[in-house]
């Protein structure tokens, strides 16, 4: 290797001695040189001869030394050209003299080393002195005289070190000792050099140095030495003196720096590494050939191929990068089978083979028979590289090396457009894009193979696959816009298009040419789908209609359906809609029953919305005729049921109760099995309600439970049928509709309508009926106090005693947990002791013998009555403590008399009867005066807890019942006329309006209250407290109206409520109510408080007992 | 009263408020506040939407010219169809591109039928824009009437109700005309279908079939 490098290292050197003093003339007349540098010699010596002349003549002059210096430089100058006279008078080819010729040259020489001897000797001080003696070291050269020379250099280096001259002195030491392999001498100098201040050799000497480096085999200082050469900021370019021919020391260094490159650095890094040192294109293309043939010849094909590349992509050189293209086809060939991206260049590899193959053809210089040959050996290599790298994309799969195949395909067809493969070639682009997933590209390559072939299988296949591909474009781009909706598509607008309407004119085409294939139904699909997605909704209809028609059981039949169907809604085509919708649903080859379900939908969908449409389009005045004219139009069908339910919606949006119950009757007569009566029902009872209107409500309800019995609200709308009933007094019709809702409805519900029907049948005092839904209620559940005990009232009602008495035990034994139950039980408690007493007051005494006796079993039973009522007390219900306390007042004051009056035992003397009769008065006195306190207790009772019944009454009137209890009032016929009807319409088609207008519902009230319809009012009052619970007046009139009907209680509670607010009427009412049950203090403490002009008590706002009370206090 | 400025920023239409006998100078509307003009807002929108309309149609015409253009394609493509046919002795063939030409030429007499009915149209949206240009300075008279603007003293409601009316009375009477001539249109129309239906069937499910309706776009390449 050493030698290697001095090889290279002397060629730098051929400017030795001898081209250092001549170079031969090349390309001019041989004899008009020689006249030449005769004619030269002649002048020089000439010049020597005025030069001595003018020394002699100068002798004290001050540049006497530049004299002697020109003279000595004359001298080697003749020496030149005697030698360059020499040199072309011998023959051809000769570059050398022989001793005797080069005579006269050395004779020259030696006279100039005399005069550099004369001017050191006789003037020393002479600033030139370095370089007299670096040109006399220099002759010394010539004369091949080295060691002479080395001397004389070397007393230069001694004498000037610094100077410019000693620099030079020392490269020339360095350069002898770097020939002769003496590199730590050289170096020695080299580095003198170096540590001078920068000058113009120092780039030379780190040249030098990095080559010392190769030689040493350390690269990397070598690289670095050689890039420092390169990259210093000298600009000077010029090699040392005795160069024969200007050294470019830069160029040369990175020409140098390969080889320690190469073995340092990675090939990957060379283009960016020589790109930014080398000064031009040339040299950075002259670099990376050399290293890529050094890769190359180290059979390192990867990076050889890599370098080549790059040379053949900025070298113009035509026949240089033929060759180089070949060396980056057989690198890839002899690189390793396992390199897995040995082809991944294929594209750039094929657009090189194109391009300089291009060139050599459009070169003149080239013979076309040279140009065929090259074109058929590139196309050979430009398709194995291209097909390479396919086969090895598909066997691994790999999508982006299919897209450089792909690119290497088309780099090949730009050329080779004549070749043999040409088609084969289009058809493996085709898939090469296919598998890349750049589908529109493949589909436009199939689409051209498809154009180029003739007519037959093989177009219809190559059409076939541009659809597909087409197809897969605009798939992959609308999943792509689905997942992303804020970032535009794979593909763009003008692609998107291209890909559409390549499906559709190619899908035309192949439907046409190919009806049977089993293809065609896929396509056809596809080409409706187009006119889908482009908006050409019409045409898609059309076709997608078609389809379903052609392919009932296709796996896209049901999309197909839809989509005609989407089509046609968003062209606001509902008839069509409608019609198509309905094909399919009748369409009995269609076996898909989840899409023929949903057609039935979309069919009802649309004729719901085609009315819709209608009635967006009808003027407000021409509605309702409109409407009913399309009904007619369309009687019978389910599109004239839509024109009636939507007026239907319309008007119960709008609040019209009108224009609800005329569509809601229609349709009921029209459509009586409706699925839509759900809603007329339901909306048709709930206006009614808010019109106040609730026999109406009540029937429609009743009506939706007969017809919907399996709807979910159905239950929840016949009780509130069942509870209007109850409110407006119709007992008869509200026990059938809890019976009903007792039938079907759950536990919960169930149990609440047999509460209300044990209430209604209470209330009535029907005690048969109350016995029948007491034993059934306790037929669900035994241990309902309630039930129990209204069981036992009901039997004691009904003179069922002992009966009674065993019901009416077993409920006290259980437990009464609810309003209901504790009223019930309450209630049972005072029937009890009510039966025992009858029982008591039989029995009487019969004589003196049974006396004691008889007693026994009085004192016995009033102990068990006194227990009842103790019972009746402690249950909390006001009534029922209010009655028990009244009836045992009366036990007691009844048992003392009884007492009083016992028999007197025969055969007593008068004096004895007299103490007898006084004891036994005596004995009663107690009883009498607890009868006293018990009603006392009553009357205080009553007025705490303000209870109005006819044993509160009794009790604070001192024990006679003045007031009698009666059963609730039954609604009879409602007396009002045709005016008072029409009054009650007008008024209920302002609360549809506003269902919340209390002043509406109070007038409501108030004109039932004139007629005597008080279950009316009462209903009305309750909807209007619901709404306003502080209004006095609708208070006031809420207590009238429970008065009349005998809910005493809760007409005091509504009075309360008025007079609290102060309104005169109220209070009037409350003090009747009073005076009524014996509240006298009340009364007049209320009258107190009211003055004023009399009222007018025949006003619904007053009850009758005011204008009694009135009277009576007047009267008084 | 006189011709007003609004035709200007409303629609491009040229002729619109110029055939009004009875207009409202929109100074009179700028005492009115923004709020009160609401009820305006409809009727500028009625007029929008009617020169839309008109402008829709002169697309559909357009339209419907590609569409004889590319039928005329076909009928080309149809008769080179039949000449390969007809050297490759192929007479069903032959019979099939023949029946295509006449079914193509159908299909251009239906296209020229709907062109001559989408130009009557086109006149008869003119009637249109009229009526929704009366409705609209209706709307405005009743509104400077309704507030008392000054000026608007001497105008008349029922002169503008009355204009309404008329231009109405001439808009329904077209269309009415229009819908008859749209049922003629039909039946060339279905005469064309029927034909295709023929020659699909004739053709095995190919030629005819409304998915090969543009086949001569790619094949006639």
């Amino acid at each position: 290797m050493r030698g290697h490098v001095f090889v290279g290292v002397a060629l730098l050197w051929a400017a030795s001695a001898h081209a250092a003093v001549y170079t031969k003339q090349v390309g001019r007349n041989k004899e008009e040189i020689i006249a030449k540098i005769s004619s030269d010699i002649n002048k020089v010596d000439h010049t020597i001869e005025v030069t001595k002349e003018l020394i002699k003549r100068s002798s004290d002059a001050y540049y006497l030394a530049d004299l002697y210096f020109r003279l000595a430089e004359l001298y080697v100058e003749k020496s030149r050209y005697v030698f360059g006279r020499m040199i072309e008078q011998q023959p051809e080819g000769e570059r050398t003299l022989s001793s005797e010729k080069s005579l006269e040259v050395q004779l020259n020489k030696k006279l100039a080393i005399e005069t550099y001897d004369k001017i050191l000797s006789d003037f020393p001080e002479y600033d030139k002195n370095d370089q007299v003696r670096f040109f006399k070291a220099h002759e010394f050269r010539e004369l091949g005289e080295w060691d002479t020379m080395l001397k004389e250099l070397q007393t230069l280096i001694e004498k000037f070190p610094s100077s410019d001259w000693a620099i030079e002195a020392r490269l020339i030491i360095g350069d002898y000792h770097f020939d002769k392999g003496e590199i730590e001498q050289a170096e020695q100098f080299y580095d003198g050099i170096l540590k001078l201040p920068e000058s113009h050799l120092h780039d030379m000497a780190r040249y030098k140095i990095g080559w010392i480096r190769i030689n040493q085999e350390k690269f990397k200082e070598s690289l670095a030495l050689f890039e420092s050469a390169v990259t210093s900021s000298a600009k000077k370019k010029r090699g040392a003196v005795g160069d024969a021919k200007s050294l470019d020391v830069k160029r040369e260094a990175i020409i140098a720096m390969v080889w320690p490159f190469s073995e340092v650095r990675k090939a990957g890094q060379a283009s960016e590494y020589f790109r930014k040192l080398a000064s031009s294109k040339t040299l950075y293309v002259q670099v990376l050939k050399r290293l890529a043939n050094r890769y190359f010849i180290k059979t390192d094909y990867v990076n050889a191929a890599l370098l080549y590349r790059e040379i053949v992509r900025y070298s113009a050189d035509v026949d240089q990068n033929i060759e180089f293209i070949q060396r980056v086809y057989d690198s890839v060939r002899n690189m390793s089978a396992k390199n897995p991206r040995r082809y991944s260049n294929a594209a750039e590899d094929v657009d090189a083979i194109v391009k300089t193959l291009a060139r050599f053809e459009n070169h003149l210089k080239f013979a076309n028979e040279d140009k065929g040959q090259l074109e058929q050996d590139m196309e050979v290599r430009a398709r194995d590289l291209a097909t390479k790298l396919h086969v090895d994309a598909q066997q691994k799969k790999d999508d982006q090396s299919a897209i450089v195949a792909a690119d290497a395909y088309k780099k090949y067809l730009s050329i080779f457009n004549n070749a043999k493969e040409k088609k084969t070639m289009q058809v493996n682009r085709s898939e090469a894009l296919y598998q890349g997933n750049k589908f529109l590209d493949a589909g436009l390559q199939y689409e051209l193979i498809a154009k180029d072939v003739p007519e037959g299988n093989e177009r219809r296949d190559m059409v076939y696959n541009a659809i597909l591909s087409f197809h897969k474009a605009i798939s992959d781009d609308n999943d792509y816009r689905i997942k992303h909706p804020t970032k535009p598509g794979i593909l763009s607008k003008l692609e998107l298009l291209r890909a559409r309407e390549g499906l559709k004119q190619l899908g035309a085409y192949y439907v046409k040419n190919w009806p049977q294939s089993d293809k065609a139904p896929n396509v056809k699909f596809n080409i409706a789908r187009m006119y889908y997605q482009q908006g050409e909704y019409e045409r898609a209809a059309e076709l997608f209609e078609v389809f379903v028609k052609q392919y009932p059981n296709h796996k896209d039949t049901a999309t197909a359906g839809n989509l005609a169907l989407d089509a046609l809604h968003k062209l606001d085509k509902y008839d069509e809609m409608a019609k198509l919708a309905q094909s399919f649903v009748s369409n009995a080859q269609i076996t898909d029953s989840k899409f023929k379900n949903e057609a039935a939908r979309l069919a009802e969908a649309a004729r719901k919305r085609k009315v819709e449409f209608t009635v967006l389009e009808t003027s407000e005045g021409e509605f309702s005729s409109k409407m009913l004219a399309e009904w007619e139009k369309n009687k019978g069908t389910q599109e004239g049921e839509e024109y009636l339910y939507t007026a239907f919606v319309k008007y119960k949006t709008e609040g019209n109760i009108a224009g609800v119950f005329d569509f809601g009757g229609r349709i009921i007569g029209a459509y009586p099995e409706s699925k839509k009566l759900v809603d007329v029902f339901a909306t048709m009872g709930n206006f009614a309600v808010r019109a106040a209107d609730f026999e109406r409500a009540a029937f429609l309800y009743e009506e939706f439970q007969k017809r919907f019995p399996q709807e979910k609200a159905a239950n929840d709308v016949m009780t509130s049928a069942a509870n209007i009933r109850y409110y407006l007094g119709d007992y008869e019709a509200a026990a059938k509709d809890y019976r009903i809702v007792r039938s079907t409805a759950p536990a919960q519900q169930k149990m609440a309508a047999n509460e209300k029907l044990m209430e209604i049948y209470r209330d009535v005092a029907d005690w048969e009926g109350l016995a029948r839904v007491a034993q059934t209620a306790l037929q669900d559940n035994e241990r309902w106090a309630g039930a129990a005990a209204y069981l036992g009232v009901a039997y004691a009602g009904a003179g069922k005693d002992e009966l009674a008495q065993k019901e009416l035990t077993r409920a006290a034994r259980l437990a009464a947990n609810t309003a209901f139950d504790k009223v019930a039980v309450g209630r049972g408690l005072f029937t009890f002791g009510r039966l025992l007493q009858k029982r008591y007051d039989e029995v009487q005494f019969k004589g003196a013998a049974s006396a004691e006796q008889v007693l026994g079993l009085k004192l016995q039973l009033l102990q068990q009555i006194e227990q009842a009522y103790v019972g009746a007390i402690n249950s909390g219900q006001g009534e029922w403590a209010i009655a028990s306390l009244h009836e045992a007042a009366r036990l007691y004051k009844d048992f003392a008399a009884f007492l009083a009056g016992a028999p007197v035992p025969d055969g007593m003397s008068a004096a004895d009867r007299k103490q007898y009769q006084d004891a036994l008065q005596q004995q009663s006195q107690p009883y009498q005066q607890k009868a006293q306190e018990t009603l006392t207790a009553c009357s205080k009772k009553a007025e705490q807890l303000n209870v109005f019944t006819a044993y509160a009454s009794a009790c604070l009137s001192g024990g006679a019942q003045s007031v009698a209890d009666s059963p609730k009032r039954k609604r009879g016929e409602v007396a009002g006329d045709e005016a008072y009807q029409a009054e009650l319409t007008q008024l209920r088609q302002e609360l549809v309006k506003r269902p919340e207008n209390v002043d509406v519902l109070r007038q409501l009230a108030r004109r039932a209250m004139q007629v005597g319809d008080y279950h009316l009012a009462k209903l009305t009052l309750s909807k209007a407290i619901e709404i306003d619970p502080r209004n006095a007046a609708v208070q006031n009139l809420l207590g009238v109206a429970a008065w009349q009907l005998g809910d005493v209680q809760e007409a005091y509670a509504a009075f309360d409520q008025g007079n609290k607010r102060r309104l005169a009427e109220a209070t009037l009412n409350l003090a009747a109510l009073y005076n009524e049950f014996g509240y006298t203090r009340q009364a007049k403490q209320l009258m107190q408080g009211v003055s004023g002009t009399a009222p007018d008590t025949s006003a619904p706002e007053y009850h009758p007992n005011v204008a009694k009370m009135l009277q009576e206090l007047s009267g008084s | 009263m006189k011709r007003n400025l609004l035709c200007f920023f409303l629609v491009v239409a040229a002729h619109g408020c110029s055939s009004l006998s009875y207009t409202i100078d929109r100074d009179l509307l700028s005492e009115i506040t923004l709020e009160n003009k609401l009820s305006l807002f409809d009727a500028e929108n009625d007029v929008s939407i009617a020169v839309d309309e008109k402008e829709q149609i002169q697309r559909q015409i357009q339209g419907v010219k590609q569409d004889i253009a590319d039928a005329e394609a076909q009928i080309a493509e149809a008769e080179s169809d039949a000449a390969r046919a007809s050297a490759k002795s192929d007479a069903k063939g032959e019979a099939v591109a023949s029946a295509a030409q006449d079914v193509y030429d159908y299909k251009i007499s239906y296209l020229e039928a709907y062109i001559a009915f989408l130009r009557k149209k086109l006149a008869a949206q003119e009637g249109l824009i009229l009526v929704a240009y009366a409705k609209y300075e209706l709307a405005k008279a009743k509104l400077v009437k309704k507030n008392n603007v000054r000026g608007a003293s001497d105008i008349e409601e029922a002169d503008f109700e009355a204009q309404v009316d008329s231009y109405v009375e001439k808009a329904r009477a077209e269309q009415e005309s229009l819908a008859e001539e749209e049922k003629e249109v039909e039946a060339v129309k279905k005469e064309w279908l029927t034909r295709r239906e023929q020659l699909q069937s004739q053709s095995g499910g190919g030629v005819g079939s409304p998915w090969a309706e543009d086949s001569a776009l790619w094949g006639s390449q």
